[in-house]
């Protein structure tokens, strides 16, 4: 009987383990460059780039208690901006891509849609990328020039989250003056909720 | 009213043409490997021929061809082994001897960046080969290998690389001793193992791509252990 009950208490744990790490991203390498992910779009929660030659990751990974490496958007519909950012690593230091938008009139996450197919230029003035060290959302006062292109965005239709699947590349001046290039970037997460600010 | 269907036999070709299109697009041409084993043991049945037996097993260096490119790439050493079946099917044409193989080989390259990353494919393959005995000890070597990669070391390969690959094999077999021989042989690969997009450094996606073939080059020794008497050399 005591058996029994150990058994059903370590196969219940075990599904519990089993159901919170299940939403953690899938990082499929590159097959030209195996130090980035491959582009995909199927939702693998998983982006990546080169920053000034360093390779810059971000997978999304749920533990017991938290995530980390989770994309979030905010839109502000009155101001018609929307901020989309990507945190990640080079090596073990927390860094942080995103990318202000304006004219897209994104209130809702399902508004996303409007930006499948779109190759938006980042023209340091409307549109911006922005890098960040660490997951800090204050420091935007250098805004990068690039680009960034939503391939693919789509609603799966059985869940409540939309793909959204992409490229992105940009320049940017740092604090200190200097250069930084971002290049190569790709992008590929499910998103299925997002913050709006009047 | 009975409507006349306009222009049905151009109709019936784009019907076939769609056909032949699904055709090219299957993925596990099982299909494939079946006739090929089958032309061999009719053609085998048929003649009521003397055959051999042999087990081989080979050391090789496989890399891959490609255009995209794929930086710091180089071949890696690898091994194949299996059975084969030889027999002579043409009367009068005893020089002339048929090769069923059935290896598993261990293809794959490496690519050196800011460390060495390997890529191995685990391949089965079946090859039909045509052996021409030239001199006594010596004969040449042509033929068709299909290789279907069953497993790699790569994570999640399958959402990246095809499985199935045909390639030409040129070779040459020396006796070297009396049930053992000497192979050398070069298989080629036709088919892409990858369909990705080329992507510049922007995000621009410039085209389409179809590439990464494999090349082997491949050295190993033969032991027949069905000797059976032969009218060949061998």
């Amino acid at each position: 009987m005591k058996k029994t009950r150990l058994i059903v208490s370590v196969l219940s744990f075990a599904s519990i383990v089993v159901f919170l790490t299940a939403c953690s991203g899938t990082f499929i390498q590159d097959p030209i460059d195996p130090r980035l992910p491959k582009y995909t779009e199927e939702g693998n929660d998983a982006a990546g780039a080169f920053v000034n030659g360093e390779v810059w990751r971000s997978v999304v990974t749920s533990g017991f208690l938290n995530t980390s490496n989770e994309p979030s958007i905010r839109s502000w519909p009155k101001r018609d901006s929307l901020l989309i950012t990507f945190s990640g690593n080079i090596v073990e230091r927390d860094y942080t891509i995103a990318f202000q938008l304006k004219g897209y009139e994104i209130s809702e996450v399902e508004d996303l849609m409007a930006l499948d197919g779109k190759k938006i230029e980042l023209d340091g003035i409307n549109n911006a990328g922005y890098w960040m060290s660490g997951y800090s959302s204050s420091i935007y006062s250098n805004r990068g020039i690039g680009q960034i292109y939503f391939k693919k965005v789509k609603k799966i239709e059985a869940s409540s989250f939309i793909i959204i699947s992409g490229t992105f590349a940009f320049k940017i001046t740092d604090i200190e003056g200097g250069s930084i290039r971002i290049s190569s970037g790709r992008f590929d997460y499910r998103i299925s909720n997002m913050e709006v600010d009047e | 009213m009975n409507k006349q269907k306009p222009f049905p036999l151009l109709k019936k070709l784009f019907h076939y043409k769609m056909k032949i299109k699904k055709l090219k697009t299957v993925r596990c041409p099982i299909p494939i490997f079946l006739v090929t084993w089958l032309i061999g043991l009719v053609g085998f049945s048929f003649g009521k021929l003397h055959a051999q037996v042999a087990m081989m097993a080979g050391g090789h260096y496989s890399s891959i061809r490609d255009n995209i490119p794929i930086q710091g790439k180089s071949a890696i050493p690898g091994y194949n082994i299996g059975f084969s079946l030889q027999y002579s099917p043409f009367k009068g044409w005893e020089s002339l001897s048929l090769i069923h193989e059935l290896n598993f080989v261990k293809k794959g390259y490496r690519q050196r960046l800011d460390k060495n990353y390997f890529y191995r494919f685990n391949n089965l393959s079946l090859s039909v080969l045509g052996d021409y005995a030239i001199a006594k000890p010596i004969s040449l070597q042509g033929g068709i290998e299909f290789a279907k990669v069953t497993s790699s070391n790569i994570k999640y390969w399958k959402k990246t690389y095809n499985d199935f690959d045909i390639g030409l094999i040129v070779g040459i077999n020396m006796k070297i001793y009396k049930n053992l021989s000497l192979y050398s042989r070069l298989t080629y690969g036709l088919l892409p193992m990858l369909d990705y997009y080329d992507i510049d450094e922007m995000g621009n996606f410039k085209k389409e791509i179809h590439d990464v073939k494999n090349i082997t080059y491949t050295i190993g020794i033969k032991l027949n252990i069905s000797n059976e008497k032969n009218k060949t050399h061998r």
